[in-house]
């Protein structure tokens, strides 16, 4: 068999045929569409990595919705800087952003700016997981109080903010209370705690 | 023209001026008269849409072959599947294989891909060494001995079979 002759009657149809350049015009269109749906879906990919997967990776996770949400507490400190809010974990400062929060505490109105971490609400209150703040100048420390009445858990302020995750009490929490240098209650988040001890003329202080 | 993209109008008249060619090997490579139509199409309505990735470092004949044959390839991988699929259904089912074009086209698949690739330029698209090797990103050289090889080895393959 001689193949050299026998390829080209393989394909006697193939070369008969006109083209349809129209034809390949519109499969470009398609080709061009498709390309644009695939970056689209590739941005959109990234975007969501970006918010949602980066910043729990880098340990900067639940900030995003703090901007926006102020009714439940996490465990990270905003404060207004010139330009934005910067997001703090404990003390260190992670990163500033814009921020459309009209006002931040803590100001003489308004002493405790209270971003603590609270589980399931209990019969009584609700069970503290983190406690974290910012306080203004004339609080040293805050302390728990839990639903029986009792002041625990103190924490000292530094630098007007405040951080505690060990050693929390397994107790219903009424409110956080702001003390000052000689450990008298002067604040208390939330204000309208019943039984917040800056109405009443004295309190024990536990820790 | 060069790292400038290329030109609508050129593609066209490319396209205009070598359809058969590219229709031939790319009916070679897929198997099928009609699929190859439907490669070429594809294929250059793939080089119109990234006319900009064009570089001008070689021909633009040379980069819309290269886009035609991997195509080319994309889609006979996609029939191989096919097939496959399709004769695992039909069980115990046989493809004739009786006459003399389908033991040329068995014994073009059975080359390995370069030597098969060169043998329809050469053969389908009457490129020459040169133009060959631009489309194949090889030297001349090793279009030659691609060419020698894979002669040789479908004249053996061919005899073999005959010899069934």
């Amino acid at each position: 068999m001689n193949w050299e002759e026998s390829l080209p009657r393989l394909l006697d149809r193939a070369v008969g045929d006109a083209g349809d350049w129209d034809d390949v015009r519109r499969r470009a269109a398609r080709v061009v569409r498709r390309a644009r749906r695939r970056r689209l879906v590739a941005s959109v990919a990234g975007l969501v990595v970006a918010v949602v997967v980066v910043p729990p990776a880098l340990g900067i996770g639940n900030w995003y919705p703090r901007l926006f949400r102020t009714s439940e507490p996490q465990s990270f400190i905003v404060r207004r800087t010139t330009g934005g809010c910067r997001i703090l974990k404990g003390r260190h400062p992670i990163v500033t952003i814009p921020c459309f929060r009209p006002v931040l505490a803590p100001t003489r109105t308004h002493p405790l700016d209270d971003f603590s971490h609270y589980g399931r609400s209990a019969p009584g209150g609700r069970r503290v997981l983190r406690i974290a703040g910012a306080a203004s100048p004339d609080i040293s420390a805050v302390a728990l109080l839990t639903a029986a009445g009792r002041l625990t858990a103190t924490t000292t302020v530094r630098d007007g903010l405040y951080a505690r995750t060990t050693d929390l009490p397994r107790e219903p929490i009424e409110a956080i209370v702001g003390l000052d240098a000689s450990g008298r209650p002067v604040a208390c988040e939330p204000a309208s705690a019943p039984d917040c001890p800056v109405q009443r003329s004295s309190s024990s202080l536990g820790g | 023209m060069k790292g400038s993209g290329a030109d609508p109008a050129m593609l066209r008249a490319l396209y205009e001026r070598s359809l058969c060619d590219f229709r031939r090997v790319a009916a070679a490579v897929v198997g099928s008269v009609d699929d190859g139509e439907d490669v070429v199409q594809d294929a250059f309505a793939k080089a119109l849409a990234r006319r900009r990735q064009y570089r001008g470092e070689s021909s633009l004949e040379a980069w819309v072959w290269q886009i035609v044959l991997n195509e080319a390839k994309s889609q006979s991988q996609r029939r191989k599947r096919r097939w496959r699929r399709l004769e695992a259904d039909r069980a115990g089912g046989v493809r004739p294989r009786d006459d003399e074009r389908s033991a040329v086209r068995d014994a073009l698949a059975q080359l390995p891909e370069r030597e098969r690739l060169a043998v329809f330029l050469r053969y389908f698209a009457d490129l020459d060494y040169a133009q060959i090797a631009a489309v194949l990103d090889v030297q001349t050289g090793t279009v030659g001995a691609s060419l020698s090889s894979g002669r040789a080895r479908l004249g053996r393959l061919l005899v073999e079979g005959d010899g069934r």
